[in-house]
């Protein structure tokens, strides 16, 4: 009984995923819906992907429909062995990239300065449970945009969004053990901006 | 610090990125150690809260509609600059419409086909005796053609009027392959010999039993064709049989090409060096079976371009079946290359 329930279970993911890669092969030969289911799916996950990155709403969801105009345009490139979730991230990686590029001014770069390897240092380990609030996630969004573009996507995608570091590989092109240094340095980064603005606000 | 070989390990647990056994592991020392368990405790937390830092985040409503928007101009424009889309399409309806049907072209193939073959019998470097034979062959079957190929159509036409037109096509279209293959096999050797300069009497021996298979044919396929309109109901049977094989057939051939797609994406388990192709092994075994039936009925009705796909896809298909549960990597690349290199997912697709 047991086992028939998980033949079922398995059965019905294989149909799970066929049914995604038959979607990937409407939406290549023209089907405008199945595009749409695409974009119903996924529009969630790469808006918040963009928000984290960016930190402001409105070029969040502008650059949300940008990814998807890029992907309905490039879906018939998509081979098959890419995930589309990969796939529509790397989409918007660029595009955040360029937009990163294009809108410099603002000083994120003070944070380049803090980097320390050492997570043994009892100090900087992350602040306790009084911050679980709003003010707590306006304290991270503040202190994401001071880390630099890489770290923060490592640490948006893995941290923030749970992908495996296999997954963010997809989306970069860079080796795991690279990720895992830079997720390092980025989450090290961050316990010591969160840090410092927890004490600037208690002086205040 | 005791425990520093852990310590990357437990950035990974909690990071969800070890596989079970050495999790398991993990949690042994991290339960025994109360500093390594104190750590793992506060990297959980600290997860656990920039977890939280997206779940409110939500695009506002009007996103959607936003970007349907958006798409619907984009797809005006496409559709107003270029229709790429309708060439590809335009391409594939004419490669399958090539084998599905049209006698006429398969009998202009049938013309062609001899006409290469003497062409370049004529200027091979032989004896007059062979060029004379050749050019009287020539002769004598040429007409013979034509009358096939007004057969052909006549049988056609009156064979329009039947309630099922596509039998028809298909039907004609196999049976105008069994000819044009035969007759293409024949000139085949034949070319291969004139190249080699094999001896004059081989030739001409060989050259005989051609000529007898020719006429055979010539003489067979006017009375057979002429004949389609009063089909017995054998006949009627058998096309109906062809006609379900042949869509049984693109069935399959689907089903193959996906099974040989997703075999080629297939990637390795995670952390391992094993690749997952259980599910894949299943389907090959299914799909195997079906196929050597599928291909059997395929030799039985004389369909030789269904047969010679069909058994083109089988050795992969076997391969895949073959392989153990947890297969070698070398295995699996080896498997994959050659799907690669025989190009056989796109032989598949033109089909």
């Amino acid at each position: 009984m047991d086992i028939s329930m998980l033949y079922h279970t398995s059965a019905e993911i294989n149909n799970l995923t066929d049914a995604a890669d038959d979607l990937i092969v409407r939406a290549q030969s023209g089907d405008n819906e199945a595009f749409g289911l695409i974009f119903e799916l996924h529009y969630r996950f790469v808006y918040k992907f963009i928000y984290a990155m960016l930190g402001e709403k409105e070029s969040a969801e502008e650059l949300t429909q940008e990814t998807f105009l890029g992907a309905f345009r490039g879906i018939k490139g998509l081979r098959g062995e890419a995930h589309l979730k990969t796939w529509l991230c790397g989409i918007a990686k660029n595009i955040i990239y360029k937009h990163l590029r294009t809108n410099r001014k603002e000083g994120a770069k003070g944070a380049d300065a803090i980097e320390s390897l050492n997570i043994f240092d009892d100090k900087s380990l992350p602040p306790d449970r009084e911050f679980l609030s709003k003010e707590l996630n306006r304290l991270i969004g503040s202190a994401l945009k001071k880390l630099d573009a890489d770290k923060r996507l490592v640490f948006t995608l893995k941290e923030l969004q749970n992908l495996s570091y296999r997954e963010i590989s997809e989306i970069t092109g860079s080796t795991i053990s690279k990720l895992k240094i830079d997720l390092h340095r980025a989450k090290t980064e961050m316990r010591i901006l969160l840090r410092s603005v927890r004490e600037a606000k208690n002086e205040v | 610090m005791k425990c520093e070989k852990y310590l990357n390990l437990i950035d990974d647990l909690v990071e969800g990125e070890l596989d079970e056994q050495s999790a398991q592991h993990l949690h042994l020392h991290v339960f025994a150690c109360s500093e390594c368990a104190s750590l793992y405790e506060i990297l959980k937390q600290e997860k656990q809260i920039y977890a939280r830092y997206l779940f409110d985040a939500e695009p506002s409503d009007d996103l959607r509609s936003k970007f349907q928007a958006k798409l619907e101009s984009e797809i005006n424009n496409v559709s107003q600059i270029v229709q790429k889309p309708a060439r590809v399409s335009f391409w594939r309806a004419h490669t399958n419409g090539f084998w599905r049907s049209s006698t006429a072209l398969a009998g202009t193939g049938l013309l062609i086909l001899f006409g290469l073959g003497f062409a370049f019998l004529n200027f091979a470097p032989f004896g007059k005796i062979m060029e004379n034979e050749y050019a009287s062959i020539a002769e004598s079957n040429n007409p013979k053609l034509v009358k096939v190929q007004t057969a052909q159509s006549e049988s056609r036409e009156t064979f329009e009027n039947l309630s099922d037109n596509r039998a028809t096509r298909i039907g004609s279209s196999n049976k105008n392959f069994v000819s044009l293959k035969e007759v293409k096999n024949k000139l085949d050797t034949k070319l291969l010999h004139t190249k080699n300069i094999a001896p004059a009497i081989i030739q001409k021996a060989e050259f005989e039993t051609v000529q007898t298979k020719k006429n055979k044919i010539s003489a067979n396929r006017p009375k057979d064709l002429s004949n389609l309109a009063q089909l017995t109901k054998d006949e009627q049977m058998q096309i109906l049989q062809v006609k379900t094989l042949e869509k049984e057939t693109v069935k399959q051939i689907e089903k193959i090409e996906m099974l040989l797609r997703s075999f080629r994406n297939a990637r390795s388990v995670e952390g391992g060096e094993a690749f997952d192709v259980a599910y894949e092994k299943q389907q090959a075994r299914k799909l195997l079976e079906k196929n050597v039936q599928l291909r059997r009925g395929a030799e039985d009705y004389g369909a030789l371009y269904t047969e010679e796909i069909l058994s083109k896809a089988e050795p992969h298909l076997l391969d895949i079946a073959n392989l153990e549960n947890n297969p070698a990597p070398e295995k699996v690349l080896g498997i994959k290359e050659r799907v690669k290199n025989q190009n056989i997912i796109a032989s598949l697709q033109i089909y």
